[in-house]
C-alpha cells in the first residue's frame, strides 16, 4: 500500500517520493544487478536506467503487483540485453571490471561486501538464464510464473533453471567447504 | 548441503554500498526526469477559455455551488457518503483476483428435518500458489453425511491441496480427511484421502503418461502413515475417476470453493445497488443479484428462486460478507453464507501442509505391487497379502481386508521386535503386497457392476471371514465373490481357489469350522 502512495506521489511530482523509493530499493536492484552481470560498473548503468525509464513511463505507470517485483523485472531485463550486447562485443570482455570487496574511493562507485562478491563468485559458472531464475525467486521473490511471464518461457522451464542451477552450485559449496 | 539455504544466506548478508557520485548520478538523473515530466504535465494545461471565465469571483462561486449540488445528488443515488469513500464495483472483482491469499468462514444453513439438516461450518484457507485447504466442522452431531462417523462432537474434513500446474489437466487435486473409519473392525483410521492427477516424470526429458492416484491412511494409535499410489495407466484411465475429475470437473470444484469466483461471476450478471449498511463496525455498501436459474457458484443452478447478496468494505473495496440463498418449496429454503474475510499477501506454506507429527513412521508405497495392474479376474494379489499375512500372525488373517495393513504392520512388529524410526525394507515389502490384497478386496466390493470386465448384476456378493476362519480351516470358505450368474469363486482357508455354484456355495459356507 506505501509503494502505492509513493507511486501516486511520485506521479504528482514527488521528489521526496522518488527518493524514496530509490533509498528503499537501490540495495536489492544494485545486488541484483551485480549477481547477473559479474560487473560492478555495468550493474550501476543498469540500475541507473531502471530508475530514469521509470521516471520517463509514470504518465503511464499503473502499478498492480508489487513495485520491487516491477522494478527487479526491468533491472532483469535490462541486465540480459546488456549481456548479450557485452557477449557480442569481444573487446569489451577484457575491459569488465570483477566483482570486488571494495575501492579505492568509496565516494566513487558501487562496493560489495564479501558476501555479495561470494554471491557473485558462486553464481558466476551458472549460464545467465539459471543465475537469473535463482535470483529473481531468491532475491527478488518473484514467482516462477511472473519469471517465466518475463522470459516467454514455460513454468517448468523456469523451475528447471532454477533447479538445475541449485544442483550447481551444491557442487560449488561443496568444493568451496573442501 | 543445501544450495538454496547457502545462496539465501549469502543474499541476506550480501550488501552494497553506494558512494554518493552514484547516488547523486542516479537519483539526480530520475530528479531530472522528473522535473521535465512535471514541466510537461503542466504545459499540456493550457490556459483556456474556461480558465478566464474561472477567474471572476462570481462565477467561481457559482460553479463552486453547483459541483456541490451534483456531488450530494450523486452521492444520494449511489448510495455514498459524504466523506466521498464509495464501493467502485467494476474495481472490486479486479482487486480480489490480485489478492493472492483469502481465508473466510463459510456456513450452510440447511432446512431442519431435510437432507444435511443442520448447520455445517467451514473455514476456507485459498492460495493461488498453495491451493485449498478446507476445515469442515460439524457441531453437535448435526451433520448426516454417510462417509463420516460422527463419533466425536468437533469433526474435521480437510481439503488440502489443490494444483492447477501447467494446466488444469494436469492437476493435483489433494483432499486430506480426519475420519474414523472401520469401527466395527476397532481400528481407527485418519484417512487422508489424496485424489493425485499427477503425471509422473520419466526419464530425463520424457513425460510418461502414467498418472496416480494417492491414499493417505494414517494410524494414529500405531503412528503410522502411509501413502498409497495407484499408478493408472491411460487405458485405466479411460474407465475411472481420474477422467471425470479432469479440467472440467476440477474447474468447478475449484470455483465452488473459491469465493472470489463467487464474487466475479456474480458481478457478472445484473446487479441491484443496496445501498449502505454497517457489519459489525464495518462500513459497507452491497448489491444483489436477484432470479431463476442463477450460475453464480457455490449455488447449483437450477430453477429455483435465488438471491445472492455481498457486501463490501466502503474503506478497502474488499468483499465483507457474501450470501446465497435458495428458495425451494421442495427441498425447502437453504443458505450459504460467507464472513469474516481475511485478505493477505502472503500465507504461512505450512497451512497447506499435513503436518503429521515427527515420530510418525512413513511408508510409501505404489501398489500394485510391481506397478502391475491389479485385475478382478486374477486375484494373485489377494493371495500373496493373504499369505505373507498368515506367515507374520501365526496363522491368523486380517480381521477385515481394510485392516490388512494395520494388523499387518501389528504382527510384524510382534514377531520381529520393536520398532524403528525408519520402516525397513521388509516392513515395506510387506505393506506394499498387504495393499494390493486389500486394494483387490476394495475392488471387488466398489466395483459391483462388471466382473473381468462383463456386466454380472448389482452386486459381486463378496464376503471375507478372517475374523473366524485361520489357515488350518482348510476347507472353510475364507472369502468369496461372484463371477457370473450362478457362479462364486471360493478362496479356502488353505488359501486354495475353487469355483463353485451358488448352491455348493451355500453348502460350504454351513460348514461348521473344523
Amino acid at each position: 500500500m506505501e509503494d502505492k502512495l509513493l507511486v501516486l506521489r511520485c506521479k504528482r511530482g514527488s521528489t521526496d517520493a522518488l527518493r524514496r523509493i530509490y533509498e528503499r530499493y537501490k540495495r536489492d536492484l544494485l545486488i541484483l544487478a551485480v549477481a547477473l552481470l559479474k560487473d560492478v560498473s555495468a550493474a550501476e548503468d543498469v540500475v541507473h536506467d531502471v530508475f530514469v525509464s521509470f521516471v520517463q513511463r509514470l504518465g503511464k505507470f499503473r502499478l498492480t503487483g508489487s513495485l520491487k517485483g516491477y522494478l527487479a523485472t526491468c533491472v532483469a531485463n535490462r541486465a540480459r540485453n546488456a549481456n548479450k550486447a557485452r557477449r557480442t562485443q569481444t573487446v569489451g570482455l577484457d575491459a569488465i571490471e570483477p566483482v570486488s570487496s571494495g575501492s579505492n574511493n568509496p565516494h566513487q562507485s558501487v562496493v560489495c561486501n564479501e558476501e555479495l562478491r561470494q554471491l557473485s563468485l558462486a553464481t558466476a559458472e551458472l549460464p545467465y538464464e539459471q543465475r537469473e531464475a535463482i535470483m529473481l525467486h531468491l532475491q527478488c521473490g518473484l514467482r516462477f510464473k511472473a519469471i517465466a511471464k518475463l522470459n516467454g518461457v514455460s513454468v517448468n522451464t523456469v523451475k528447471s533453471r532454477y533447479r538445475y542451477g541449485l544442483e550447481k552450485l551444491r557442487t560449488f559449496f561443496g568444493e568451496a567447504k573442501k | 548441503m543445501k544450495p538454496a539455504k547457502n545462496i539465501k544466506r549469502l543474499i541476506k548478508r550480501s550488501d552494497v554500498t553506494t558512494g554518493s557520485e552514484v547516488d547523486q548520478r542516479i537519483l539526480g538523473d530520475a530528479l531530472d526526469g522528473l522535473e521535465k515530466l512535471k514541466q510537461a504535465n503542466s504545459a499540456g494545461t493550457r490556459p483556456s477559455v474556461w480558465t478566464t471565465i474561472m477567474k471572476s469571483r462570481i462565477t467561481k462561486l457559482t460553479a463552486a455551488a453547483v459541483v456541490v449540488a451534483a456531488v450530494l445528488i450523486g452521492i444520494y443515488k449511489s448510495g455514498g457518503s459524504i466523506d466521498g469513500a464509495s464501493v467502485v464495483w467494476g474495481q472490486v472483482a479486479e482487486k480480489i483476483g490480485r489478492i493472492p491469499v483469502v481465508v473466510y468462514r463459510r456456513t450452510v444453513i440447511q432446512p431442519q428435518g431435510g437432507l444435511g439438516s443442520g448447520i455445517d461450518r467451514q473455514v476456507v484457507y485459498l492460495s493461488s500458489e498453495y491451493g485449498i485447504r478446507k476445515d469442515e466442522y460439524y457441531g453437535g452431531g448435526l451433520s448426516p453425511r454417510d462417509e463420516v462417523s460422527i463419533d466425536t462432537s468437533d469433526h474435521k474434513i480437510r481439503v488440502h491441496k489443490f494444483d492447477f500446474g501447467e494446466r488444469p489437466g494436469s492437476a493435483a487435486r489433494v483432499e486430506i480427511k480426519d475420519s474414523t473409519q472401520s469401527p466395527k473392525q476397532g481400528i481407527e483410521i485418519d484417512e487422508y484421502f489424496k485424489l493425485c492427477l499427477e503425471k509422473q516424470s520419466g526419464k530425463r526429458g520424457e513425460r510418461s503418461e502414467d498418472w496416480l492416484k494417492s491414499n493417505w491412511y494414517i494410524f494414529p494409535a500405531e503412528k503410522i502413515w502411509f501413502i498409497v499410489r495407484h499408478p493408472l495407466s491411460p487405458k485405466h484411465r479411460g474407465h475411472c475417476f481420474c477422467k471425470l475429475l479432469a479440467e472440467e470437473k476440477i474447474q468447478q470444484w475449484y470455483e465452488g470453493t473459491d469465493a472470489r469466483e463467487w464474487i466475479r461471476q456474480a458481478l457478472s450478471l445484473h446487479y441491484k445497488q443496496l445501498g449502505r449498511d454497517n457489519i459489525d463496525g464495518i462500513e459497507v455498501e452491497g448489491v444483489e443479484i436477484r432470479g431463476r436459474n442463477l450460475a453464480i457458484p457455490p449455488l447449483p443452478q437450477r430453477n429455483d428462486e435465488m438471491v445472492v447478496r455481498f457486501w463490501v468494505d466502503i474503506e478497502t473495496d474488499l468483499p465483507v460478507r457474501y450470501e446465497a440463498v435458495v428458495f425451494s418449496e421442495r427441498s425447502g429454503d437453504w443458505a450459504i453464507v460467507a464472513d469474516q474475510f481475511q485478505w493477505h499477501e502472503e500465507v504461512d506454506p505450512s497451512i497447506f501442509e499435513p503436518n503429521l507429527p515427527g515420530d510418525y513412521f512413513l511408508a510409501s508405497v505404489t501398489i500394485p505391487k510391481d506397478g502391475q495392474k491389479v485385475t478382478i479376474k486374477q486375484g494373485a494379489e489377494l493371495l500373496d497379502g493373504l499369505r505373507l499375512f498368515a506367515e507374520l500372525a501365526g496363522g491368523r488373517y486380517p480381521s477385515s481386508m481394510p485392516a490388512a495393513i494395520v494388523e499387518g504392520c501389528k504382527a510384524f512388529t510382534r514377531k520381529y521386535g520393536g520398532q524403528t524410526k525408519k520402516l525397513s525394507e521388509k516392513q515395506l515389502e510387506i505393506v506394499e503386497t498387504l495393499a494390493s490384497s486389500a486394494l483387490f478386496h476394495g475392488k471387488l466390493v466398489n466395483s459391483p457392476k462388471y466382473v473381468a470386465g462383463k456386466p454380472v448384476g448389482e452386486d459381486n456378493d463378496v464376503a471375507y471371514y478372517g475374523d473366524r476362519v485361520r489357515a488350518e480351516n482348510a476347507d472353510s470358505v475364507l472369502m468369496r465373490w461372484k463371477i457370473s450368474d450362478d457362479e462364486y469363486r471360493v478362496i479356502f482357508g488353505d488359501l486354495t481357489a475353487k469355483d463353485v455354484s451358488a448352491e455348493d456355495l451355500a453348502e460350504l459356507e454351513n460348514l461348521p469350522l473344523e
